[in-house]
């Protein structure tokens, strides 16, 4: 057979496709051997079904990618919205005295404990809603009071 | 370096209306490549199942990251690289029960004016398929794929050498099976 020292692939190349092979026996039964093999590459075919499966999944993995690149996004855009929803600067408060104060339910805790403390003054009495009422009216003007101080106050520092 | 081959081009013509087109697309080079990387990726499992299984992986692969294949300097290959990857996968995972008796898990198709050469092709597949899957892939991608010693080595990822020597051992077996066809061969 042939030599088995290849210096480099493309000797090893051009010695296959050499004509100078051609009167070689050798040579000749190995290019018979070649056509004998290059014949049979069509005989074998993928099945039928493939196609559309291998279409279908590409299709399928597509869509998955894109929903889970959505997903990803709308998880980077919550992630990144999020603490700025917690969080408010704090310049903000002062130039917004609402966000500090306007609270129903402390404005009420704030209006009882008023309350208590005139009730311990006047009497030892419990307060009823009316005192509750009146206190409410009380804190609200006092809450008005304070915004107009921090309004004030973010004024004079602009 | 050896040049790109004309069909590597088309491969990257198809990959890159891939590219462009998204996966509506993949039709076009599965029409171009399948043929041949199926029957590459038999040699390696011995099994057109799962070689057909290693070929659809591959070209999903593709149609997902389709600027994996067209931004090589030869797609052909790579391609041919990424089908060996994914049938070396699927043959080490399956391991199944050797087929080499039989080519029942081929699917088959001659042409009317070559029923004749029906026995010849089925020798063909079943020396091939006797032969070590190593150097069976190199006498595919030598001669069906028409690919150099230099092409195959960078897709087998051995030297040059071992894909020359390996094809010299396969030839060397492959006509000593082959004997009795070659002789009816008219001269080449």
């Amino acid at each position: 057979m042939r030599d088995s020292n290849f210096p480099d692939s493309d000797f090893h190349d051009s010695y296959w496709r050499d004509d100078s092979n051609a009167n070689n026996p050798e040579a000749s039964s190995d290019a018979a051997l070649e056509s004998l093999i290059r014949a049979a590459g069509d005989y074998v075919h993928p099945t039928g079904d493939l196609r559309p499966r291998t279409l279908e999944a590409a299709r399928l993995r597509c869509r998955q990618q894109r929903r889970a690149s959505g997903m990803a996004f709308a998880a980077i855009l919550l992630v990144l919205m999020l603490p700025s929803g917690m969080q408010r600067p704090a310049h903000f408060n002062r130039i917004n005295p609402f966000s500090e104060t306007a609270n129903v339910g402390s404005l009420r805790w704030q209006a009882g404990q008023w309350q208590a403390d005139r009730s311990k003054v006047t009497s030892a009495g419990q307060v009823t809603d009316g005192n509750v009422n009146w206190a409410l009216v009380e804190g609200f003007t006092q809450l008005r009071r304070h915004q107009a101080e921090l309004l004030h106050g973010a004024r004079a520092t602009r | 370096m050896t040049p790109p081959s004309p069909f590597s081009d088309l491969v990257r013509l198809a990959t890159t209306r891939l590219a462009e087109s998204g996966v509506a697309a993949l039709a076009g080079l599965y029409d171009l490549v399948s043929r041949r990387l199926v029957r590459y990726a038999v040699t390696i499992t011995s099994n057109q199942h799962d070689a057909e299984d290693a070929v659809s992986a591959a070209l999903v692969r593709i149609a997902d990251q389709p600027l994996l294949l067209s931004q090589t300097r030869r797609p052909w290959p790579y391609l041919l690289r990424m089908v060996r990857n994914e049938s070396l996968l699927i043959a080490r995972g399956r391991r199944r029960w050797s087929m080499v008796a039989d080519l029942s898990d081929l699917r088959t198709r001659c042409r009317v004016d070559e029923l004749e050469q029906e026995e010849t092709y089925r020798a063909v597949w079943m020396a091939l398929r006797r032969l070590p899957a190593a150097q069976a892939e190199v006498v595919v991608l030598k001669i069906w794929e028409d690919l150099t010693f230099t092409q195959i080595a960078e897709i087998l990822e051995v030297p040059p050498n071992t894909a020359a020597s390996r094809y010299r051992y396969a030839m060397q077996k492959l006509s000593q099976v082959l004997k009795p066809q070659c002789e009816e061969v008219p001269d080449a």
